[in-house]
């Protein structure tokens, strides 16, 4: 596939353990599925005119400035966004490019297409899953989407062997969960097979869409 | 230490052990520059392209060359093991660094992103000058942010105008007035209804958690006459319905437009809207 591009929102070099191990190079996606309440880049939610339109060869080009640290500490790039996951092609193009010494990890969701995730297996080597709540009433409260892709994908991942491939976040979002809730997810996910949890507290920092979207709901 | 340094130090600790590791002589000094820097400068740049040369120099003369893992375990991300995180190993730092925070750039040339307390790279990046020795940030062609000579309000008002003398769009925080739909939102919403009939899957009415159902936020740019000049649905689902949404959104009346500092300016807005998850999704 030649054609393929995608709108970049930012890129961040020299993150140090910040998105998996090593130093990392943060490529942020612009467009998401979801409009949660405290996202922290609103703007990424559009395809913004004015972000820049690349092909994973010119992502390439830009990251491989830092391929020496990425080979010497085990880091490599983090696709986030933004719903990195809504491109898998770019990312297995991406994959060819850089060859298997760079990590290459998701941050993500997955409220996302399980074809999307199934493309990509092959090349991702880890994901971080911001699962909000496996609470469906409290997810789409937050997000104004419903979860049933996140759990399916979850199980998808869990079929696949991947637990040990991931780190589930586990974000602790005020005026919507509890720590007994969060409890509850991380026992949830204990039973699908999944290891590694990052509990976090949510910034607040309120997103107009949002709070535009709620007067519809609410309606 | 603060975080630049903190990079920094650690950087040049990762660039000394490939060169050791490699028998490659590192030349380097200590760094003088007193303040916090980004955690790079020309001269670590040039540091690590020196390094690179060498190490493809070693690999064209047939020599091994050592990288791979050299300093892993250094740089570990923090996450529990099947336990939940304790309390007092909460480190509020890395919430504030997790996340990029994406600001709306100006600059026609490339990074869109203005990332807190990071770096974003330059096309026409050049190692000409180097901070060493040198007591004042040193000059680069890196964007840097959190610049103390840097006049916020100087800076907009010349960034309005040249929008307005471009045509280039506002966002809606920068803007005086809203565009708005002829009879206001309500009326937005009744149009949107008699106007798009893909059938079945706009649903304006069910409750959110009784359906299954996807978000989008419908971008449109509204010209300084009020006319749609272009419309934007990021969430390509379903790209039958995509196409419907825009073909409708790009058929509606004249809008009031948007006004900065009493002039008529292209603007974008979103429009949230909901529908049922397509079938074949």
């Amino acid at each position: 596939m030649n054609n393929i591009s995608a709108k970049i929102a930012a890129i961040s070099r020299h993150r140090l353990a910040i998105d998996g191990d090593g130093v990392t190079t943060l490529v942020v996606f612009a467009g998401c599925p979801l409009c949660c309440r405290y996202c922290l880049n609103p703007l990424t939610l559009s395809p913004n005119p004015k972000f820049k339109n690349l092909t994973p060869q010119q992502l390439y080009e830009k990251v491989s400035i830092d391929s020496l640290y990425f080979v010497a500490t085990g880091g490599g790039v983090t696709f986030g966004g933004g719903e990195p996951c809504l491109h898998p092609d770019f990312i297995d193009e991406f994959r060819k490019l850089c060859g298997p010494q760079w990590q290459i990890r998701v941050e993500t969701s997955l409220n996302i297409p399980s074809d999307n995730l199934a493309k990509l297996l092959d090349n991702v080597d880890q994901f971080i899953i911001d699962i909000k709540d496996t609470d469906s009433d409290i997810y789409s409260d937050y997000t104004h989407t419903d979860n049933k892709l996140v759990m399916s994908n979850l199980r998808l991942l869990a079929d696949e062997k991947f637990c040990d491939k991931c780190i589930i976040r586990l974000p602790l979002i005020p005026g919507y969960n509890t720590d007994a809730n969060r409890q509850s997810s991380h026992e949830k996910l204990n039973i699908l097979g999944f290891k590694n949890y990052d509990y976090f507290n949510y910034k607040i920092k309120e997103n107009p869409l949002w709070h535009e979207a709620n007067k519809l709901v609410k309606s | 230490m603060a975080r630049g340094k903190q990079t920094c130090k650690i950087l040049k600790d990762i660039r000394r052990q490939i060169a050791e590791a490699n028998d490659i002589e590192f030349i380097t000094s200590e760094c003088q520059f007193q303040e916090d820097c980004l955690g790079t400068c020309p001269k670590c740049e040039a540091e690590l392209r020196y390094l690179d040369n060498q190490l493809t120099l070693r690999r064209l003369a047939g020599k091994a060359i050592v990288v791979a893992g050299l300093s892993a375990g250094m740089l570990t991300m923090a996450s529990c093991s099947n336990q939940k995180q304790d309390a007092d190993n909460y480190n509020p730092e890395y919430d504030e660094e997790y996340n990029v925070d994406v600001h709306e750039n100006d600059d026609d040339d490339f990074f869109e992103g203005e990332i807190e307390g990071e770096v974003v790279p330059n096309d026409d990046y050049d190692d000409a000058n180097d901070c060493d020795n040198e007591k004042k940030q040193p000059i680069t062609e890196l964007l840097i942010t959190g610049d103390p000579d840097f006049d916020a309000e100087k800076w907009e008002l010349e960034r309005d105008s040249i929008y307005k003398a471009n045509d280039w769009i506002f966002t809606i925080d920068r803007i005086d007035s809203k565009p708005e739909f002829p009879g206001g939102e309500l009326a937005m919403y009744d149009w949107i209804k008699s106007n798009v009939t893909h059938p079945a899957i706009i649903d304006w009415d069910s409750k959110i958690d009784s359906v299954a159902i996807w978000m989008d936020n419908i971008e449109l740019i509204i010209d300084k006459t009020g006319a749609i000049e272009n419309v934007n649905s990021h969430v390509s689902m379903n790209p039958e319905l995509n196409d419907e949404i825009i073909k409708a959104f790009k058929s509606m009346p004249v809008w009031k437009p948007a006004v900065k500092d009493g002039d008529n300016v292209k603007c974008s807005i979103y429009i949230p809207i909901r529908y049922i998850k397509p079938e074949d999704y």
